[in-house]
């Protein structure tokens, strides 16, 4: 994705074709990002629908000094994402419970399954958990970001971050670690 | 906490907390699960559109954004040249319909006199040039006429010359103004006789002969098509003693109105001054700041004064583009190669904004002008005061010391909608007749906008013209 400056300025005048343009660029980039962050994927195409309506409202506001335009729309969708399934979790009583025993997914295992399972299988994490994990770990933010993201502290963000990948060590195995690293090289 | 327990025994040189959580974070980062890294392969920078509907998404975004702007200012272009048609076509029709009604001489005596001297002096005897000169002016204003015939030269030798509205004073050769008749035609008109002054010292021949050449040209220059641009000049009356004459009225021309259009280039150069606190430094803006150029065009109604004075308003349509030319260099922490998640890096950061910023605005302007000179050019100086109200606004500038506002709507940018300015342009006429001039003007304009609430400064600007334009009088 290499988006210009002069397609932000067009945007910026309100021209309907470099908007589209924008669009068919980030859409599917920014709908990974949202398949991520959303627990209900029936909400992904409104989601989606309100980033970019966000994005291309506020773009003026966008300061390349401050960061590169695809980390400026990821926080943007990511916001998105985490007020939708604040308003869901608000409207839901049922409570997340976490399976007790799971069975064991070894690399094999896991290199065969699909984007979707795995995803599934991810989202048993506890949900703060997994936001500062999917945060940190593919999207690539700092603590600190991540802490002004989340409304939290920076030691908080550190810590759900070990947490995260302490319940990825406790539900699979350190046993195939070496022999994941091995298949893979 | 000591380092060495927590960097492992490995010797790090850790100088702050920050430096040291960026350490544990690398860390994290090489001493991944195997779940992480086959996550992270999986969806770091992946792209998919599974599971939505691009082309309906879109409709649902493109209904929420604000309409495209439409290019309303089109008629703006059409109204200004079907204006100066109108008038034109209407000036043309006008003054080639009117009549021209010839001013009479009141008393029974003085016709007949007149007419006795006019036979008895339009025809200049040629043969005998060398001996006497008749020298009539009064009788040899034509201007109630198309056309005057003079006779010159006995019966078999006659030529017929005719011409319109200039006298030509065979012995001085020069043009006489309407002017001067007129002011013959009163003496005329009085109780003193008219003179018929002949004289009687030789002449030469070749003197004479000249007389006619230029009494020729003149008819000849006279006969060429007018030009239809220019209208027919409705200058004032003069009195005539032609006996062909029946109107005992004459009509002083109408100095009233006169209509000017004006077409030319404006700079605008912004100035800003520093008012207690405020959100960027004014020498920041200025020289942010430069002037590209832009066009005015101007429609005005003129009304002369007495002595060499005349009031104008009208209204003035304008539109500028400037240049917001801005770097900023700071010392910052980055991304090695810009890319989140890998290290962070001292970095010296530069950020340029280049930006053509548009201005348009209408202005009624009150007027006030002093003209002398000639006949034909006339120079003079024209001053006033005008209210301003800005159509649209769209570029961008400073908001702060280092941020970039972009804003494109009237109501939205750095500039007031209404402003007053002053000006003071001299101006440089070629009068083309009574009724048709154009000018070349310059001007230098001086406008207020306030203390800006964008800027929190104080807000003026200059702008220089320079303008070519049409008068006509109705």
């Amino acid at each position: 994705m290499n988006i210009s400056i002069q397609l932000i300025e067009r945007c910026l005048s309100n021209d309907r074709t470099a908007q589209n343009s924008l669009y068919r660029q980030l859409l599917p980039y920014l709908n990974v990002v949202c398949t991520r962050y959303l627990y209900h994927q029936d909400q992904r195409q409104d989601v989606l629908q309100e980033t970019f309506i966000r994005i291309f409202r506020h773009l003026d506001q966008f300061d390349v000094q401050h960061a590169s335009f695809k980390t400026w729309v990821t926080k943007i969708a990511i916001n998105c994402c985490l007020k939708h399934n604040a308003k869901r979790e608000k409207r839901s009583t049922q409570e997340l419970i976490l399976p007790l025993h799971e069975s064991l997914i070894s690399p094999e295992v896991l290199r065969k399954m699909s984007n979707e399972d795995l995803m599934h299988w991810l989202r048993k994490m506890p949900p703060d958990y997994y936001q500062v994990f999917n945060l940190f770990m593919i999207d690539g933010f700092s603590h600190r970001e991540i802490a002004e993201l989340l409304g939290i502290d920076e030691a908080l963000s550190r810590q759900r971050l070990a947490r995260s990948r302490a319940w990825i060590k406790k539900k699979l195995p350190e046993e195939f670690r070496s022999r994941f690293r091995a298949t893979m090289n | 906490m000591d380092q060495e327990k927590i960097t492992g025994g490995v010797p790090f040189p850790v100088s702050s907390n920050h430096e040291l959580a960026h350490v544990l974070d690398e860390r994290i980062v090489k001493d991944m699960h195997y779940f992480e890294e086959e996550y992270q392969r999986r969806f770091k920078d992946a792209e998919s559109t599974e599971g939505i509907n691009p082309d309906q998404l879109w409709e649902g975004i493109a209904e929420e954004l604000e309409p495209e702007p439409t290019r309303r200012f089109v008629w703006w272009w059409l109204l200004i040249p079907l204006l100066l048609l109108g008038v034109s076509v209407s000036l043309y029709y006008w003054n080639w319909s009117t009549s021209i009604e010839p001013a009479t001489i009141s008393t029974a005596k003085s016709n007949t006199e007149a007419q006795a001297n006019t036979e008895a002096i339009r025809s200049i005897d040629e043969s005998s040039l060398e001996n006497k000169t008749v020298v009539q002016r009064t009788e040899q204003i034509p201007v109630t006429e198309a056309h005057t015939t003079l006779s010159v030269g006995p019966q078999s030798r006659t030529k017929q010359f005719k011409y319109s509205t200039s006298l030509v004073d065979p012995l001085s050769q020069t043009f006489t103004t309407p002017e001067t008749a007129k002011h013959h035609n009163e003496l005329s008109l009085s109780e003193e006789p008219i003179n018929t002054e002949i004289l009687t010292t030789p002449v030469h021949k070749e003197e004479a002969q000249e007389n006619l050449m230029t009494t020729a040209a003149v008819a000849v220059v006279s006969s060429l098509p007018r030009l239809s641009f220019f209208p027919e000049c409705n200058a004032p009356e003069q009195g005539t003693s032609t006996i062909s004459s029946t109107n005992t009225s004459s009509t002083p021309a109408a100095k009233s109105i006169q209509l000017e259009v004006l077409a030319g280039t404006v700079q605008w150069h912004d100035r800003f001054s520093a008012d207690g606190a405020t959100n960027v430094e004014a020498s920041t803006l200025n020289d942010a700041k430069r002037a590209l150029g832009g066009y005015q065009l101007a429609v005005r109604l003129r009304k002369e004064l007495p002595g060499n004075w005349s009031a104008s308003t009208g209204l003035q349509l304008s539109q500028v583009y400037n240049i917001f030319d801005w770097t900023r260099n700071w010392d910052t922490l980055m991304y090695r190669d810009n890319i989140p998640g890998s290290d962070l890096i001292d970095a010296t950061a530069e950020r340029r904004v280049k930006h053509q910023n548009e201005l348009r605005w209408v202005q009624l302007p009150v007027l006030l002008a002093y003209e002398s000179g000639g006949e034909k050019w006339r120079f003079g100086v024209e001053t006033g005061l005008g209210l301003n109200y800005l159509l649209s606004q769209s570029g961008r500038t400073l908001q702060d010391e280092t941020t970039v506002l972009t804003f494109d709507k009237a109501s939205q940018g750095p500039y007031k909608r209404f402003f007053l300015s002053t000006q003071a342009s001299p101006f440089v006429g070629y009068q083309f007749n009574e009724c048709t001039s154009i000018r070349l003007q310059g001007g230098l304009h001086h406008q207020w906008h306030g203390r800006s609430a964008v800027y929190q400064l104080r807000h003026q600007s200059v702008l220089t013209t320079l303008s070519i334009g049409a008068r006509m009088r109705f």
